[in-house]
C-alpha cells in the first residue's frame, strides 16, 4: 500500500506573470511623477484628516496625507479581514453542524448580511454608534470607554512595556535553562511562568516603582485624552465590513466542507479514527485547500469595500482621494494614485493567496 | 489560441503607456474648445448645479424632482438670460467635493453652489468666479448645554463638518492662528453630519453661517442651538465657470447685476411691465432704462443675447431682493436677515456694476 508522501507546506515567491498589470500600474504612475503630473504631491494639504493612525498636520504634503490614508485603509481592511475571517468561520461550522436550530440560525445570518447593500449596513451602524451615550456616561470597564466619541483603550506606556519585556526575556531565559526537563511539559511551564512573574513584579516595584504601567484614558472637558482613541466612524464602518464579510466567509467555508468527498470520511471511519483526528486531519486539511483561493479572492473585495468608509466620514484611501481631488483639483492624476495602491495591495493579496495555495497542493 | 508571455509583456507595455498619457496629459483636456454661451444656445438648455439632497433655502429638492432655492434662482436667471425661460435648465445633482471635476469636464456648465471665491480655487483648480451674488461667513453652531463661548474654548473638542468644503483649510488656519487644537471631523453629506452632530457625535460644528441658521429653523431640535458670533471668514460667493471663458464669465456678471440694479432702481417682477410701458412712450426722458429694459438696442449685442434679456430675467424671475425674500428671507419658511447681503446703499456689500 502506498501513502501520499507527506510534504511540509513550501512558500515561495509568487510568480511574475500574475503581477505584470500591477507592475504596468506602477510604472505608469512613475511615468506620470517624471513627467511632473504628479509633482502637486508635494504640496502642502493645509487641511486635517478626522481620523489618522499616525499624527497628520495641516503642513503635511499630499503625499503623506494620502500615505496616511492608505494606512487608515489597511487598518480597517486588517480589522475586517480578521474579524470577518473568525465570525465567518464559526458561522460556517455552526451551518456545517447539522443542528436544525443552530444551522438555520446560520444559514439566516448569512443571508441577512449578504442580501443587505453594505451601504445601508454602514449607514446603519453608523446610526447606531453614534446614538450610544456621550462620552460622560460612556459604557466603561477596566479603563474601556465606548461612547459616541468611539472606543477608549488603554495602552500599555513605557514602562509598561519594559515590564512585559522583561518578564517575556525571563521566560524566554528559563525555557533554554530547563531543557534537561524536556519532556516533563507541566514541570518546565511552571517554571517558566513563574520566572515570568517573578521579573515582571521586580521589574514593577523596584526599578519602575513611581511609574504607571498604562495610559488609562482620562475624562477631559470635551473627551477622553489619552490611551487610544478609535473614532466612531472607523468603528461603525469596521463592524459594516466585518458582517458583511463574514456572511461570504461562512459560505465559501462551508463550501471548501462541502467539497471533501464522502469516500473519505468513510474511510476514516473505517480506520476508527478518534472523532478530532478525523475532523483536525482528515477532513479540515482537504476543505482548506478548497477555501484558500475564494477566500483571498473575498479579501481583495473587502479591501475594496473599505471605500464606504466615504459614507460614513472616515478618512480612507478612497475619501481622502475624494477631498485632495476637490481641494487641489488634480482629479485624473489622483484618480490614478488611488487606483494604483488599491491594484497592487490587492495583488499583494491574490499573490499571497497563490503562493499558499501552492504550498499547501498535494502531490498530483 | 494559446496567451504566452510576450502577450502578456506587450498588454503591460501597452496599458502602462496609456496611463501614463492619460496622466501626462490631463491638464490640457477640457480647456480647449469654444464658449460655454455657444455650446448652451446649441444645446437649447443650461446645464447647472444641484446637490446631492437638499440644502435648504440654497437648493431644495421637492417630492417631484424639481428644484428651489436661492442659488437655484441664479440658474433660472441665467437660463432666462441666454435662452429665454427659466425652464430651460438640466439641473445636475453633484456632492460638494464632484462640482469642480463636473465643471471642469464640462458635465455642468456653470456652478451655483454656494461656492467661495479662493485664492487656490481661482489659481490651482483652473476656475473662473464672477460677481459675488451673496455673502456667508463661516460659524460654529453648538449645543445649548454647551459651555463654548468663543472659538478659543473649543480647545480639545471634536468639531463636525463638510468635506469638500473650502471650510477644511480655513479651520486648519483658524487653529494654527488662535492657538487652540481640536478634532475635525468630516462627512461628505450634510444628513450625516447633522445627525452626528444632533446625537453629540461632536461639541461643535463648523459650517457656512447661513446655512447653520436655516438648519436651526428646520430641525426642530437644533432650534436651541447657539450661533457663537465670531466669523471664521467671510465668504463671498459666486458663480463658477471654467478657467478663460470671457464671453460666458460676462453674461453671468451682468446676469446677477442686473438683478441688483432691478432692486437698486425699485424694478421688480410686479411692476416691470408698468415701468417699461411708461418709457416706451418716451425713451428720450430716460435712456438708461430704456437700454436696460431692451427698449432701444445696446445691452445684449456685445454680449450675444437679446436686448430684451434683463427686461426677462426681472419679469420672470425677479429682482435682486425679490430672490431674496422668496427663498430665504420673510417670504421663505427660514426668515433670514438680509444682513450682509442688503444693497450697498442700504448699509450691506452687495453693489452693482455699472450699466452705461
Amino acid at each position: 500500500m502506498s501513502t501520499l508522501p507527506r510534504m511540509k507546506p513550501r512558500l515561495r515567491l509568487p510568480s511574475l506573470h500574475g503581477t505584470l498589470p500591477a507592475l504596468a500600474v506602477l510604472a505608469a504612475c512613475l511615468v506620470a511623477y517624471a513627467t511632473g503630473s504628479l509633482r502637486f504631491l508635494d504640496d502642502a494639504t493645509s487641511w486635517q484628516l478626522g481620523f489618522s493612525v499616525i499624527a497628520q498636520e495641516p503642513g503635511d504634503p499630499y503625499w503623506r496625507t494620502l500615505g496616511i490614508s492608505l494606512l487608515n485603509t489597511l487598518v480597517l481592511a486588517g480589522i475586517s479581514i480578521a474579524a470577518a475571517t473568525f465570525i465567518g468561520t464559526l458561522v460556517a461550522l455552526v451551518a456545517i453542524t447539522g443542528h436544525p436550530l443552530w444551522s438555520r440560525f446560520a444559514r439566516g445570518y448569512v443571508q441577512l448580511f449578504r442580501n443587505m447593500p453594505l451601504i445601508i449596513q454602514a449607514l446603519f451602524w453608523f446610526a447606531y454608534v453614534t446614538h450610544l451615550p456621550g462620552p460622560r456616561k460612556a459604557i466603561g470597564l477596566w479603563g474601556v470607554y465606548l461612547s459616541n466619541r468611539g472606543l477608549s483603550l488603554p495602552v500599555p506606556t513605557l514602562a509598561g512595556w519594559a515590564v512585559a519585556a522583561a518578564g517575556l526575556v525571563a521566560a524566554f531565559v528559563a525555557m533554554r535553562a530547563t531543557r534537561s526537563l524536556e519532556g516533563r511539559l507541566t514541570h518546565r511551564v511552571a517554571v517558566m511562568f513563574l520566572s515570568l512573574v517573578v521579573a515582571a513584579c521586580g521589574m514593577r516595584w523596584t526599578v519602575l516603582a513611581n511609574h504607571s504601567l498604562w495610559d488609562v484614558p482620562q475624562l477631559t472637558s470635551f473627551n477622553f485624552s489619552g490611551g487610544v482613541q478609535v473614532a466612531t466612524e472607523l468603528i461603525a464602518v469596521a463592524i459594516a465590513l466585518s458582517m458583511f464579510g463574514s456572511a461570504y466567509v461562512a459560505e465559501i467555508v462551508r463550501g471548501g466542507f462541502a467539497t471533501v468527498p464522502k469516500g473519505v470520511i468513510e474511510a476514516a471511519r473505517a480506520l476508527a479514527l478518534p472523532w478530532w483526528a478525523l475532523e483536525l486531519k482528515v477532513r479540515a486539511p482537504l476543505a482548506l485547500r478548497a477555501i484558500i483561493l475564494p477566500l483571498g479572492s473575498q479579501y481583495t473585495v473587502l479591501v475594496k469595500a473599505t471605500s464606504i468608509g466615504l459614507a460614513v466620514g472616515f478618512t480612507d484611501l478612497f475619501a481622502v482621494t475624494m477631498m485632495s481631488i476637490n481641494q487641489s483639483g488634480h482629479t485624473i492624476a489622483l484618480l490614478c494614485v488611488m487606483t494604483a495602491c488599491f491594484v497592487v495591495l490587492n495583488q499583494v493579496i491574490v499573490s499571497a493567496a497563490n503562493a499558499v495555495d501552492r504550498a499547501f497542493a498535494l502531490a498530483a | 489560441m494559446r496567451i504566452s508571455k510576450g502577450h502578456i509583456r506587450a498588454a503591460a507595455g501597452a496599458t502602462a503607456v496609456t496611463l501614463a498619457g492619460l496622466l501626462a496629459s490631463t491638464p490640457t483636456w477640457a480647456q480647449q474648445g469654444k464658449s460655454a454661451l455657444d455650446t448652451i444656445k446649441e444645446r437649447g438648455t443650461l446645464r447647472c448645479s444641484a446637490h446631492n439632497g437638499s440644502f435648504s433655502g440654497f437648493f431644495e429638492v421637492d417630492d417631484k424632482g424639481s428644484w428651489k432655492g436661492f442659488d437655484i434662482q441664479f440658474c433660472k436667471a441665467l437660463a432666462t438670460a441666454i435662452l429665454g425661460s427659466p425652464d430651460k435648465v438640466t439641473y445636475v445633482p453633484l456632492s460638494w467635493a464632484q462640482r469642480f471635476p463636473s465643471l471642469i469636464s464640462g458635465d455642468v456648465d456653470v456652478v451655483f453652489k454656494a461656492t467661495g471665491w479662493t485664492l487656490s480655487r481661482d489659481t490651482k483648480q483652473k476656475i473662473d468666479f464672477s460677481l459675488p451674488y451673496f455673502m456667508g461667513g463661516f460659524q460654529f453652531l453648538v449645543p445649548p448645554t454647551s459651555a463654548i463661548k468663543s472659538g478659543k474654548e473649543l480647545n480639545g473638542a471634536t468639531v463636525c463638518t463638510a468635506s469638500g468644503t473650502s471650510i477644511e483649510p480655513v479651520l486648519a488656519d483658524y487653529m494654527a492662528t488662535e492657538k487652540v487644537k481640536f478634532k475635525v471631523v468630516t462627512y461628505e453629506k450634510g444628513e450625516e453630519e447633522r445627525s452626528a452632530y444632533a446625537n453629540g457625535r461632536c461639541d461643535a460644528m463648523a459650517a457656512w453661517g447661513p446655512s447653520l441658521a436655516v438648519a436651526r429653523t428646520q430641525q426642530k431640535e437644533l432650534a436651541a442651538h447657539t450661533i457663537l458670533p465670531i466669523t471664521l471668514t467671510l465668504e463671498p460667493i459666486g458663480a463658477a465657470l471654467r478657467q478663460d471663458d470671457k464671453r460666458f464669465r460676462a453674461v453671468i456678471d451682468w446676469t446677477i447685476a442686473a438683478m441688483i440694479r432691478a432692486e437698486e432702481i425699485g424694478i421688480s417682477s410686479a411692476n416691470v411691465d408698468t415701468v417699461r410701458s411708461q418709457v416706451a412712450g418716451n425713451p428720450a426722458a430716460n435712456p438708461g432704462l430704456a437700454k436696460f429694459l431692451g427698449i432701444q438696442k445696446g445691452l445684449g449685442t456685445e454680449l450675444g443675447l437679446p436686448d430684451t434679456w434683463a427686461y426677462d430675467v426681472i419679469k420672470k424671475v425677479g429682482n435682486y431682493g425679490q430672490v431674496y425674500d422668496r427663498e430665504l428671507g420673510a417670504g421663505s419658511p427660514y426668515k433670514l436677515e438680509r444682513g450682509l447681503n442688503r444693497l450697498w446703499k442700504n448699509g450691506g456689500l452687495i453693489y452693482s456694476p455699472v450699466f452705461d
